[in-house]
């Protein structure tokens, strides 16, 4: 378990670098509410995004994509609205995925950045 | 006195010498006895040939006479001994030399004639291949043998003319070989053209005919699912000579080739009902035959209701839907029979039909709806590479201009493009193993689909927007490695593997 | 020891006491009690044999209405009641199930995990029946009357006619709740039931809004961004096409006179940027 965590807390950290320097700022890391768990919550302009980020070392298991299914789906969007409501944020949002998959060493094999996933 | 009269029994597809041995001796009672573990048909046998020899005008002999079917372990077949067995009483009463290296197989009728039977095809393969020069079947089964070059196929109408022919007072014409014919336009039940609207489920058997991929298509009762599936065999290829040979093998062994029939040149499309026994479809029973798999070797197996099929035969399917072949063990020997065909499935999109249904109204509940579907999943959905939803047309909706448009294609055009994606294919996997994109497994994927950067983001894009399973990911390779073949691309382009995801599953589908 | 709570006790929810004679005199519980989770109370009740259509509707009403607070009540029975326990435990909110069974049983018994989950996230189960009393078809009934009973309001996604969402309805009626509706198609079974209340006076809702004005509260007026990629032309009318009704890709090919083989990857291509979806077979615009 603690494995999983680590190689989690990893790719937050490359996504997190990813997005400042391709010009967002960054709002929120790692989002805890009594309702919920937001990897990423940045801003690029006048856009909100929810960043969910997934990563995995190789991909023999499976691709980090994935791993996003329908239900997961929907409860980013929830998760999304929840906060919006919460923080009274009247303008729109997006709902954007990173995606990661890891050499054995740790170094980055692939980075994709998936925007509005959810439309 | 003892005569030897070669013939042969057929195992599945494997045939091996039988020599009949005629022994008439002047002491002891007479009788007339059979032994080498026939059964009850060979027992009857005896019938046939005392009452075809009396009606040929010759007296059956009141000799002991004792039949051995060489070797004594295998289980033979029924009627087949008839003539040699009646050939060997014959030469002993008429005096009468068999000729060397001759094969004999047949069943007679009570009045002396020769009826078709099973397997002629099949003694003449094995007669080339062990240096046979003749072999003597019935005149209705002689087409099929005919097939093969370089040995006489004698067509024997019946006793008397046989044995004027030994007698050197008649003659009998050998068959002439022919070869096989380019072309035979086989009557198709539905041409593609005839088909309206349907346009993305055309388009999905035209990649499932070029690439041989296994399809299931999902749609509400009389929405055209049948008709689609008749009309595919139209625009598949001929098959070739070694196809032929096989296919017209496996008919042959099973009785289904019609008296005075040859060679098999179409490609056979088989529809069993969900109710067909295990036997039935998979092969087996006394002999064992072959079932609908392999009678649709090569060709088309459709299976209508596909859901309703219980899961004991699509658990029997998983064999040959991997391997091509079918294993049928039987307590002395084990049966090979091939089974290299394409599949295509259809069912409702639930319990009432009608989901999606432009008119009708759904009636089930969610709860059922998945339910269902979930039942349609398992080892046989695997397989299936292309999913199409069929939704019922209205074809008065269709103005003329329409019906005479350009884009309604005919069978004969498509078949074209088929034909030139499975030449591409050929030479593709010309020191592979394989044949088909469809047969594919992940080393040629890797091989021979590569995938720009740009592509293989689009697949990952599509994993999250479409849920793809790892599976689904390698079968969208596979079917668009096929539309870039329908193209002549030797790449995989951006358009083609957008399309291939058109046909991805869309119904319960596990990883 | 039985979690219970009686009529005369202070922490008895008040708005259920106000319907008289009709209210439990006891009711057994589930989880952790406390009295503002009755404050703000919305029945949300839907046909057993909901259709993807109402899901959808549950799950984008619930989601938002739950996300500001309000309390959502329901019946724990497949379909409907299902749709909104769930959408609102997904959001984090606060769900009532009310048992038509003893409070020791789940029922459908299969939808156990919903029920810790509604738990775990502070909500309650109740009943007020005790122990491992059966449900038969009155307590189902009687149960509708406790759903109606604690909320303020009620919402009607789905309904048949004669079915058990229209006897809570009723209920809501006889107690002086509000009533919304939310229409469907007229030749839909389930949707018959829902028309029958609105001709009947009930308020139709067409958005989350509706609701919570109810509830002085404002709807969150955020959305979803919209995609601002550049469109080709042949997306350009396909979007055309689709705005004036959504289609399948056969009727969108022969529409347009194009081949189903460039339609069909044009569309996927679509889907993927995020400009149309599809839903039921038929393509439309996002």
């Amino acid at each position: 378990m603690s494995q999983h965590n680590e190689v989690g807390k990893i790719g937050e950290e490359i996504a997190r670098k990813f997005l400042e320097k391709a010009g967002y700022k960054i709002i929120e890391q790692n989002y805890k509410t009594k309702y919920s768990e937001i990897d990423l919550i940045v801003k690029k302009g006048e856009n909100l995004v929810f960043v969910e980020v997934r990563t995995k070392v190789g991909e023999h298991f499976g691709t980090p994509e994935e791993t996003i299914n329908n239900k997961k789906m929907r409860k980013l969007r929830g998760n999304a609205v929840a906060y919006a409501i919460i923080k009274k944020w009247n303008d729109s949002f997006g709902i954007d995925a990173i995606c990661i998959v890891l050499k054995p060493d740790y170094t980055v094999e692939r980075l994709n950045h998936y925007e509005n996933i959810i439309s | 006195m003892l005569i030897k009269v070669p013939s042969v029994v057929n195992l599945g597809l494997e045939t091996i010498k039988v020599d009949v041995e005629v022994n008439l001796a002047n002491r002891g009672l007479p009788g007339f006895e059979i032994v080498g573990l026939p059964d009850k048909a060979i027992d009857e046998s005896k019938e046939r040939v005392r009452a075809a020899i009396s009606s040929s005008g010759v007296d059956f002999p009141s000799k002991k006479i004792t039949v051995n079917l060489a070797p004594a372990d295998i289980q033979k077949e029924g009627s087949i001994y008839d003539l040699p067995i009646a050939v060997g009483i014959l030469s002993s009463v008429l005096q009468f030399s068999i000729p060397d290296k001759s094969l004999f197989l047949g069943e007679l009728s009570f009045d002396g004639s020769l009826r078709h039977t099973k397997g002629a095809l099949l003694m003449a393969l094995f007669a080339k291949e062990f240096g046979f020069l003749n072999i003597f079947v019935p005149k209705d089964s002689a087409n099929e043998a005919g097939a093969v070059k370089g040995i006489k196929v004698f067509p024997v109408e019946n006793l008397i003319q046989l044995a004027g022919y030994f007698l050197k007072r008649k003659n009998i014409e050998p068959v002439v070989y022919h070869k096989i014919l380019n072309e035979i336009s086989t009557p198709v039940e539905f041409d593609m053209r005839e088909v309206l609207g349907q346009e993305q489920a055309k388009r999905a058997m035209e990649i499932a005919a070029a690439g041989s991929h296994n399809i299931i298509m999902m749609g509400s009762p009389g929405s055209g699912k049948t008709m689609l599936a008749r009309a595919l065999p139209g625009i598949l290829p001929p098959l070739n000579e070694t196809e032929s040979l096989e296919v017209t093998k496996i008919y042959s062994v099973a009785g289904n080739i019609q008296p005075g029939g040859s060679l098999i040149t179409a490609r056979q499309f088989r529809a069993p009902h969900h109710t067909a026994s295990l036997v039935g479809l998979i092969g087996g029973g006394t002999r064992p035959s072959p079932g609908e798999v392999s009678l649709a070797h090569r060709g088309v197996l459709f299976l209508d209701e596909f859901n309703e099929f219980p899961h004991n035969v699509m658990e029997a399917m998983r064999q040959p839907l991997e391997d091509g072949y079918l294993t049928i063990s039987r307590s002395k020997k084990r049966v090979m029979y091939p089974a290299n065909f394409m599949l295509v499935a259809s069912a409702n999109p639930c319990p009432c039909g009608y989901l999606n249904h432009p008119k009708k109204d759904c009636v089930c509940t969610l709860r059922q709806i998945k339910k269902y579907q979930k039942r349609i999943s398992g080892p046989i959905l695997d397989r299936i590479d292309l999913h199409i939803a069929i939704l019922p047309v209205d074809t008065t909706e269709f103005s003329n201009n329409q019906k005479n448009s350009e884009l309604l294609e005919s069978s004969k055009i498509i078949k074209q493009r088929v034909i030139l994606a499975k030449i591409r294919q050929e030479k593709r996997f010309e020191k592979d193993s394989i044949q088909s994109n469809a047969q594919m497994k992940n080393t040629h994927i890797k091989k021979y689909c590569k995938l720009t950067k740009d592509i293989e983001n689009l697949l990952h894009t599509a994993s999250i927007k479409f849920q793809l399973s790892a599976r689904s990911y390698m079968k969208t390779i596979k079917v668009a490695r096929t539309i870039a073949d329908l193209e002549g691309a030797e790449e995989i382009a951006v358009s083609h593997m957008a399309e291939a995801l058109q046909y991805k599953p869309k119904i319960y589908d596990t990883v | 020891m039985d979690k219970v709570i009686k009529i005369e006790d202070k922490e008895y929810p008040k708005l259920l006491k106000e319907i008289g004679n009709d209210a439990p005199k006891k009711l057994y519980y589930k989880g952790k009690w406390n009295s503002d989770i009755f404050e703000n109370c919305l029945a949300v009740v839907g046909s057993r044999h909901l259709t993807s259509y109402g899901k959808k509707i549950t799950e984008q009403f619930v989601t938002e209405i739950a996300a500001l607070g309000i309390t959502i009540v329901s019946g724990f029975m497949y379909g409907g009641d299902e749709a909104a326990h769930s959408a609102t435990v997904r959001i984090g909110g606060r769900t009532i199930a009310v048992m038509p069974c003893g409070i020791d049983i789940i029922h459908p018994e299969y939808q156990e995990g919903l029920y810790n989950e509604i738990l775990e996230k502070n909500g309650l189960i109740i009943s007020e029946l005790e122990g491992k009393f059966l449900p038969v078809n009155w307590t189902y009934a009687r149960r509708n009357r406790i759903v109606a009973g604690l909320s303020k309001a009620i919402l009607i996604v789905e309904a048949g006619l004669n079915s058990g969402s229209l006897i809570t309805a009723k209920y809501a009626k006889k107690y002086g709740r509000k009533i919304f509706a939310v229409p469907g198609q007229i030749t839909s079974e389930v949707s018959k039931g829902t028309i029958q209340l609105i001709k009947e006076g009930a308020q139709v809702a067409t958005e989350p809004g509706d609701i919570l004005k109810y509830y002085n509260l404002s709807p969150v007026k955020t959305s979803l961004t919209k995609q601002n990629l550049a469109l080709s032309k042949e997306e350009q009318k396909i979007i055309e096409q689709l705005k004036r009704e959504p289609m399948e890709a056969d009727i969108i090919a022969r529409t347009l006179n194009v081949s189903v083989v460039k339609i069909g990857a044009t569309l996927s291509l679509m889907q993927l940027k995020g400009f149309i979806n599809q839903e039921s077979g038929k393509y439309y615009v996002n």
